[in-house]
């Protein structure tokens, strides 16, 4: 695993789902790192190195966020508003990754300026296909890197 | 006292008739003298000679075609005493009497053509079930006449009713008074009869509804004279409406409970499938991972369990989509499209079936029907399923066709499967009714009771005919009139 690579920020509070993109990351093979934060507000403190991950290596910045709706105390949504509204994180690719099927959480998302949203797939093998297909096409963006 | 007396000789021959029997029957003393009497009361006969007959007790006879000079026939009581007269033959005195009681109808007509028309008229009062009165059209309405059943009606004497002017106002129930009173004051703007209904109170203490239809009289000066009226009393009606109201509240009421429940039901049975989903999604994940991770290291019964595991995890999945699919039959308004059936069938049965040794014939040229494709899809993809998987035959035959059978379209899946039991045609229907186990045929007992919900939300109907190992036929009766032949 090559530590130059910037890891991956995973907002999710089901455990079932961590276990699964994990297991979808073992599948693949995909070296960067994946840290995980249970709801919205665990997920600002992260980015914002603050609170739990006041210690810089706590928290490293991500290369992408992967982004569940559902959460607890703050939504995905929410988190999304705050990152697109904050100088330091409106940068951050974002992707939205949610049983959700409510078609204004899509449209919020894409005004957003979300970079992807992906509806979890019902089974697990179209599921860690869509985190393949996400890791691909974030390898070919950070390629000049 | 008798009404005329007649004196007819031995044979029955008029000899003498008094003024009242001219009255009573119309002929006058010449006209009627040296007529038989037989002429005048047909049954005119003597009385059976008893011990009892005496002079001062002599039984009355009853005589109903007494005839008069107009035509009319009336009844009459009679009683027939000898005059005994040793210088003549035999001579008898014949009574006649007017009769009370029976045979109203002859004699009350007498009555009328004889201009007895108060007597008529007290008659009808008293007899019949409707109290008439008169009142003073202006202040409390002091009633001036009231026929004598009102005792029969409210215990109170005519005697009572009349002795106070208020007597009326006063017994009205202070519910309806006002209002009654007020509405009382269309009487004296339009001339016709109108009706009110109100309560009055009895002497028992009980109040009785009566329907009052009363209209005002004018004299020839067009000056307010009297009310008249007609009182019926309609407690029994009012008590059947009141019934009859209170059934129908109880029944909405009921039905509206129902319908919450119902909602209620569905949107639970929804939200339970639904939740239930993620859990289940979760293990069946779980068991695969460990599958894969396990394969080479599982040992003797191991690999089974995994295997248990993953069949039932499975089968708990589709029992949940099967819920879940029941639950959303007819949730939504599902709008109407023109559908190809021939098309349409084509269609599903290529998706549903990926079995080519599978001969399914679909008939061709069947016309387009106005219908949800949603609807449509859920009646047809279960029976057209269950044609499969319900078929052990070397040679599967599945065969859809659509006929017009009187004033319906028919449409039917037939197959050459295990068939069913007439004794379970209606229950299958049902939702979690099997005929076999899920280790013959795997299913989750809902697949034909989201067809007969659909069904009854497309107002359809479909019916079963089946022979036990040799295959059943569904058909789906669509009226005509939705069929675009």
């Amino acid at each position: 695993m090559s530590s130059n690579l910037l890891p991956v920020l995973l907002a999710e509070d089901s455990k079932h789902d961590i276990m699964a993109v994990k297991r979808a990351w073992k599948q693949h093979g995909i070296p960067n790192e994946l840290f995980i934060v249970r709801d919205g507000e665990e997920c600002m403190d992260y980015l914002h190195k603050r609170g739990a991950y006041a210690e810089p290596a706590e928290a490293p910045h991500p290369c992408v966020l992967l982004l569940d709706i559902n959460m607890p105390k703050m939504n995905g949504l929410a988190v999304l508003r705050e990152i697109r509204k904050d100088q330091n994180l409106k940068r951050l690719p974002v992707v939205v990754l949610t049983t959700s099927k409510r078609d204004e959480d899509l449209v919020e998302s894409y005004d957003l300026n979300v970079n992807a949203y992906v509806a979890k797939p019902l089974h697990f093998e179209e599921f860690s296909q869509a985190i393949n297909t996400i890791y691909q096409f974030w390898r070919i963006v950070e390629q000049p890197r | 006292m008798p009404v005329s007396t007649v004196i007819v000789d031995s044979d029955f021959y008029i000899e003498l008739v008094d003024e009242r029997f001219v009255k009573l029957f119309g002929y006058s003393c010449e006209e009627s003298c040296g007529k038989s009497l037989t002429d005048f009361i047909p049954d005119f006969h003597l009385p059976e000679p008893t011990i009892t007959n005496t002079v001062d007790n002599c039984a009355k006879l009853v005589a109903l075609q007494a005839k008069s000079k107009q035509g009319h026939f009336f009844g009459i009581e009679y009683d027939v005493q000898p005059l005994l007269d040793i210088n003549t033959s035999a001579k008898y005195v014949v009574q006649i009497y007017e009769l009370e009681t029976a045979s109203s109808d002859i004699r009350y007509q007498q009555s009328v053509n004889s201009s007895d028309g108060h007597e008529w008229l007290s008659y009808l009062l008293r007899a019949s079930p409707v109290v008439v009165y008169s009142c003073v059209p202006s202040g409390g309405f002091p009633t001036t006449f009231i026929s004598d059943n009102i005792t029969n009606l409210t215990g109170y004497t005519t005697e009572q009713y009349l002795a106070d002017p208020s007597f009326w106002l006063n017994h009205l129930h202070p519910e309806d008074k006002d209002e009654l009173l007020e509405k009382m004051s269309v009487l004296f703007e339009e001339e016709k009869s109108h009706s009110f209904e109100y309560r009055f109170l009895c002497s028992n203490g009980d109040y009785i509804w009566v329907l009052d239809k009363l209209k005002i009289g004018r004299n020839a000066n067009g000056q307010l004279t009297e009310m008249v009226g007609l009182w019926l009393d309609i407690t029994e009606r009012k008590k059947d409406e009141r019934a009859l109201l209170e059934a129908h509240d109880l029944l909405q009421a009921r039905s509206e409970e129902l319908e919450d429940s119902n909602t209620e039901l569905s949107q639970f049975t929804y939200v339970v499938s639904h939740d239930l989903k993620a859990p289940l999604r979760a293990i069946h994940s779980y068991c695969d991972w460990l599958s894969d991770d396990l394969t080479d290291t599982l040992e003797g019964d191991q690999k089974d369990y995994i295997e248990g595991m993953q069949e039932a995890v499975q089968q708990a999945e589709n029992l949940i989509d099967d819920l879940l699919e029941l639950s959303r039959v007819g949730r939504r308004a599902v709008a109407a499209e023109p559908i190809h059936l021939t098309s349409f069938f084509n269609d599903l049965t290529q998706t549903l079936i990926n079995d080519q040794s599978v001969a399914i014939t679909v008939s061709k040229q069947m016309p387009v029907i106005n219908v949800s494709s949603t609807l449509l899809t859920q009646v047809f993809q279960n029976l057209i399923v269950n044609a499969y998987i319900y078929n052990l035959s070397e040679q599967k035959k599945i065969d859809i066709e659509g006929i017009v059978a009187g004033d319906f379209y028919q449409l039917s899946v037939s197959d050459n499967g295990m068939g069913i039991e007439e004794r379970f045609h209606e229950r299958i229907f049902q939702l979690f009714q099997r005929l076999h186990t899920k280790e013959e045929i795997d299913g989750t007992g809902i697949g034909l009771a989201i067809v007969n919900k659909a069904i009854s939300c497309l107002n359809w109907s479909i019916n079963l005919k089946s022979t036990p190992n040799e295959g059943s036929t569904f058909s789906v009766l669509i009226p005509l009139n939705e069929v675009n032949l």
